[in-house]
């Protein structure tokens, strides 16, 4: 059974308590569902600190939305959603912020703190660089389908509902992540690299 | 197939088929090409490395902590939800307020003409959308009637 198959059959049930007000029940909720909120968070914004953001106000529309959780979708979808969708706004968010500020600094014309580099995700935490690599040089949508399919062994139904996409274009993304992600595997393989390209 | 078609297809293969588990002219190539092998394994290893490694990803924040400020934020929110809900009626009170005041308060000699004067005025003041209400009030000044619309 996948992780996402076997938290849909641990959260189900406790999303339905939770739905009725109770409190325990949505805390046992939280407690299964809160790294795998993480987890998608990181792999959606690439970014540990972001994810953290994310994750915390997932948290809060899951205090609120939980009573609107109907059983006919899948509970991991559902809350995929919602990560997504928190996700989304974040990064908006911080856009519009990014270019305000970007304006400011125009007008001003004053030395500022220099942008955040890739390297900030691995050096600071530790991630190595098949890692890295899988967070900051993917497109956001093949990370996705990339660590649905290949990472947590969801299924390509689970994949299309979760991101609304048909199953023949999670497999065109899920290929194209790992065309790149593997090419790279493969240029810093010191052998295979020399033997590969003559 | 040979070892450049095979590296080919290696970049996008399923896993089950980079370990040669299925039956494939890919799978076939890399059980007999000790380099394709290498590499397919290489591929396998570092997949692996990124499961695992991304499995352990847990966030910094308890999640006891997380669920306690998750609770206190959500209900901050409605708090301040329900304090904007009630913003244009409490503005319109302390417009009424201020014009009471203005006029000498309700025990005043020469009370303010009732609301529905102003109806009478030649035609209708303005117009809202549905929905939205309307306070009029008169002022000492025949001249000027504060509008409101919320």
């Amino acid at each position: 059974m996948s992780d996402l198959s076997h938290l849909n059959e641990v959260a189900t049930p406790l999303a339905e308590r939770a739905r009725e007000g109770d409190a325990a029940a949505f805390e046992e909720l939280v407690r299964e569902c809160h790294q795998q909120i993480h987890r998608w968070a990181l792999v959606q914004t690439g970014d540990p600190d972001d994810a953290e953001d994310v994750t915390q106000d997932v948290l809060i529309r899951l205090h609120k939305g939980v009573r609107q959780f109907r059983a006919t979708s899948r509970f991991t979808t559902w809350l995929f959603q919602i990560t997504r969708n928190t996700a989304v706004e974040l990064h908006r968010r911080r856009r519009t912020r990014e270019r305000l500020a970007a304006r400011i600094r125009m007008t001003h014309d004053t030395d500022s703190e220099s942008p955040r580099q890739p390297d900030h995700v691995a050096g600071e935490h530790g991630i190595a660089d098949v890692v890295r690599e899988f967070l900051t040089e993917l497109p956001q949508r093949q990370r996705e389908v990339f660590n649905l399919v290949d990472l947590q062994d969801a299924t390509s139904i689970e994949v299309s509902e979760m991101l609304n996409m048909k199953p023949v274009t999670v497999r065109a993304n899920l290929f194209r992540a790992r065309r790149a992600l593997r090419a790279r595997i493969l240029e810093r393989h010191p052998a295979l690299a020399e033997e590969y390209r003559s | 197939m040979n070892c450049s078609e095979a590296r080919h297809r290696m970049l996008e293969a399923d896993p089950d088929e980079l370990r040669s588990e299925v039956d494939s002219p890919l799978s076939a190539h890399i059980r007999s090409c000790a380099l394709c092998r290498v590499a397919a394994d290489h591929m396998l290893e570092q997949h692996q490395h990124l499961r695992d490694m991304m499995a352990a990803v847990r966030p910094r924040v308890s999640t006891k902590l997380a669920l306690q400020r998750a609770e206190r934020q959500a209900r901050l929110r409605t708090r301040r939800r329900l304090l904007v809900g009630l913003t244009p009626v409490l503005a319109a009170a302390g417009v009424a307020g201020i014009l009471l005041v203005g006029n000498g308060g309700l025990t005043t000699t020469e009370p303010s003409q009732p609301i529905a004067a102003v109806s009478e005025l030649r035609q209708p003041l303005i117009e809202t959308a549905s929905g939205q209400q309307v306070a009029v009030f008169e002022t000492d000044n025949p001249d000027i009637v504060v509008v409101w619309s919320f």
